[in-house]
């Protein structure tokens, strides 16, 4: 039913009624609606049997309404009787201009938020009202850089973060130096007032923008001054006076600033629960770390490289400046610390001392680096890992008086069950029988480190063992959906003399024997591989052989056995060299030897220097700026 | 022309210029650390960011003949290793394209 004046002739009856729904969604608080002449009327039309009709007819009658618009009443069903609703609206335009102009501009600033940082501000470049509408604070409350902040100017920076200012609560400009000179920068820095995260590594900025955006923003969550060299004791002041909220700071390699500085914050500031101060100063001084014991809140602690740190300063972190002692046992006894991480690595001061005043003292640490310490023994950790019973990493990185005894102890302790990720590398004592050990007891172990050490195939055999036969986590049932294998343990074994390609082999062909046959009785359904990283040469074909072995299906793993058996050919030729006439097998002894004795410079483990496959990372692939 | 901004690498254990602490390189991208360099221990890297090479030289080291350049820090123009360009003999070639970096010259920077 559609009257003769109206704009259409009749095309299909769903179109019609498509668009009329369209229009209908559309009515909102649009200031057209003002124009609405007629109210919204209901008529009931109970001799209707068409219930599916939705006509059209202009409703221009009696020049009641205004002549400017023509308005149509449309029909919808209603009820069940038949009944229709009769709605009238604003006829439908050709163009669609006014659209946008008519939207409201919360509504404008809601669909602008669906940008990306990059289109905003290339949006902003349209007109006059969109350079409004694209820089709304509302629009930059996270403003993080990172992915743009060497691409974007600095005027566009600048105006992003002036318009934002009170808005912006997620602050990262790590990186984007273009604010090192520009007059725009201390209005940059004034304009933020209720930052809950800073990150301003590698910004540059002058010492009193510094002091301004710390005075302005007494919200500050986490703040990161990384690098900074205008970070100094005073700045520090500023903070502990201005943020007391504040959860997590990091200042490490501020040269300017140093443990007293440190001191005066987290005395300040008791919620402060991450502190990162590498290579600071003067944290041998008893002050800083007892104020440190003494708000016991902080539970990660970097202080890596701090050139000061010596065992008194470890002994008065953990216990105090003058311990009360136990009237039986004689020992200093305190409350324990609530430190869930520690980083100590190139302390290269710290001794066993400061692992004994440790032991007992922190119940709840779960991560533990110490690399780089390198005179710690066997005998500071045997008296602290047995009581570090949440340990799940830890680092001994060159630490070169460890051996196997520390590996035992750590694996017959009582945190054998949670251990996740331990790093002994270029530790030379550690061979066999700890790692061996540490595989078999750990079960969750899910990265080792042990390259540089002497471990040998035999570890390779035995953790490729454990792996497999691993007893199931009671507790957590395990899902039969999924049987595709995946990785449970990371070797990383490079540099280790004693690693032959037919060890390496050997955990090839026990990843695909595992794949194919994976053991019901420790009611683990998932095969769990192991995954190598190993000398160089022989890296892409393990790669290779693993990305198939994780397919699961019997073809890739007939293509990996395949693979598997062309490489041991390929080596086995390559080892015993053109001719295999007499002499071949004291040559094989002689490189043997060469092989054992090598060091200096360079690494050769045997003439096959390269993978079969032949993906060799290519010569020149370096990334340079 | 234009700034010289810095290249910032994601991993858990990134290696930085003892100096100036700009990202050099990833725990990962380390293909062996039997290596020795003028200071000492030094590792070879698959990937380095950061940095400026100079013009290559031939050297004689412990291992044969190579071609390499000397490599520096883009920030605070410390050398901080030096780069394969070429190895000439057949047990070296792995190296091509790889960098040295000496462990004395790097700090752990996370």
């Amino acid at each position: 039913m559609v009257s003769p004046t109206s704009k259409r002739t009749t095309p299909s009856r769903r179109g019609h009624r498509r668009r009329l729904f369209e229009r209908l969604s559309r009515i909102s608080s649009s200031p057209q609606l003002s124009n609405f002449p007629k109210p919204i009327e209901v008529v009931a039309y109970p001799n209707k049997r068409t219930v599916s009709c939705v006509s059209l007819y202009t409703a221009t009658g009696s020049g009641a309404s205004t002549p400017t618009i023509a308005l149509e009443t449309v029909e919808i069903p209603y009820g069940t009787e038949g009944e229709s609703l009769r709605i009238s609206i604003p006829p439908r335009r050709k163009t669609r201009r006014d659209i946008w102009s008519g939207l409201p501009d919360e509504v404008k600033v809601g669909v602008l938020s669906w940008l990306t940082p990059r289109e905003l501000v290339r949006c902003s470049a349209v007109n006059k009202k969109w350079h409004t509408l694209c820089f709304d604070g509302q629009l930059w409350s996270t403003l993080d850089a990172t992915e743009y902040y060497d691409k974007i100017p600095v005027d566009q920076l600048a105006k992003i973060v002036t318009t934002a200012g009170p808005f912006v609560k997620y602050l990262n400009l790590r990186g984007c130096i273009q604010l090192t000179n520009d007059w725009r920068t201390p209005a940059i820095w004034n304009a933020p007032r209720n930052l809950l995260t800073a990150t301003l590594e590698g910004c540059a900025l002058s010492r009193a923008s510094l002091q301004f955006l710390i005075i302005r923003n007494p919200t500050l969550l986490h703040l990161n001054l990384s690098g900074l060299p205008t970070v100094t004791n005073s700045i520090a002041r500023l903070i502990a006076q201005s943020c007391p909220n504040l959860e997590s700071l990091n200042v490490s390699w501020c040269a300017n600033m140093d443990a007293r500085g440190i001191r005066k914050i987290v005395e300040a500031c008791p919620n402060l629960q991450e502190l990162r101060a590498c290579e600071l100063e003067r944290f041998d001084e008893a002050p800083v770390m007892i104020a440190l014991w003494r708000a016991n809140a902080v539970q990660r602690l970097h202080l890596a490289a701090c050139p000061g740190l010596g065992d008194d300063a470890i002994r008065t972190l953990v216990l105090g400046p003058d311990p009360e002692l136990d009237p039986f046992t004689n020992r200093p006894r305190t409350p324990p610390r609530r430190l869930l991480h520690l980083n100590l690595g190139r302390c290269t001061r710290l001794t066993d001392a400061a692992l004994r005043a440790l032991a007992d003292n922190v119940p709840m640490l779960e991560g533990l680096e110490l690399g780089g310490c390198v005179a710690l023994t066997d005998v500071g950790f045997a008296a602290l890992l047995p009581t570090l019973p949440r340990l799940t990493h830890l680092d001994l990185e060159e630490c070169t008086e460890v051996t196997d005894a520390t590996l035992v102890t750590l694996a017959r302790g009582p945190a054998a069950r949670r251990l996740t990720s331990v790093g002994v590398s270029y530790c030379e004592n550690i061979g066999d029988p700890g790692v061996v050990e540490l595989v078999r007891k750990c079960r969750a172990l899910g990265n080792l480190e042990c390259d540089n050490t002497r471990v040998s195939d035999l570890a390779l055999t035995e953790a490729a063992h454990a792996v497999r036969y691993r007893p199931h986590t009671p507790g957590i049932p395990p899902h039969p959906a999924s049987l595709s294998p995946r990785v449970a343990l990371r070797l990383v074994i490079y540099d280790c003399a004693a690693i032959t390609w037919s060890g390496v082999r050997g955990i090839l062909a026990r990843n695909v024997e595992a794949a194919a046959h994976p053991t019901p009785t420790t009611s683990t359904l998932r095969p769990d591989l192991l995954q190598l990283k190993c000398f160089y040469g022989w890296q892409p074909t393990v790669d290779a052989h693993l990305s198939r072995v994780l397919r699961g299906d019997p073809a890739a793993l007939a293509s990996a056995n395949r693979l598997e058996s062309r490489w041991a050919d390929h080596m086995l030729a390559s080892e015993e060299g053109v001719s295999t006439g007499a002499g071949a097998a004291a040559r094989r002894r002689r490189r043997r030897a060469a092989m054992f004795a090598a060091d200096d410079e360079d690494f050769g483990l045997g003439t096959a220097g390269f993978g079969f496959v032949g993906r060799r990372r290519g010569r020149g692939g370096c990334v340079v700026s | 022309m234009g700034l010289a901004y810095n290249v910032y690498l994601n991993s858990s254990r990134i290696y930085g210029c003892k100096g100036c602490k700009t990202h050099l390189s990833n725990h990962e991208d380390i293909i062996s650390r039997n290596f020795r360099g003028q200071h000492g221990k030094a590792f070879l890297f698959n990937t380095v960011v950061n940095i400026k090479e100079a013009e290559p030289v031939e050297r004689n080291m412990t291992t044969g003949r190579h071609v390499v350049r000397d490599i520096s820090c883009k920030q605070c123009k410390e050398i901080v290793g030096w780069k394969y360009d070429k190895a000439y003999e057949q047990p070296e070639k792995y190296k091509e394209g790889k960098f040295i970096l000496e462990a004395e010259l790097l700090v752990n920077v996370r």
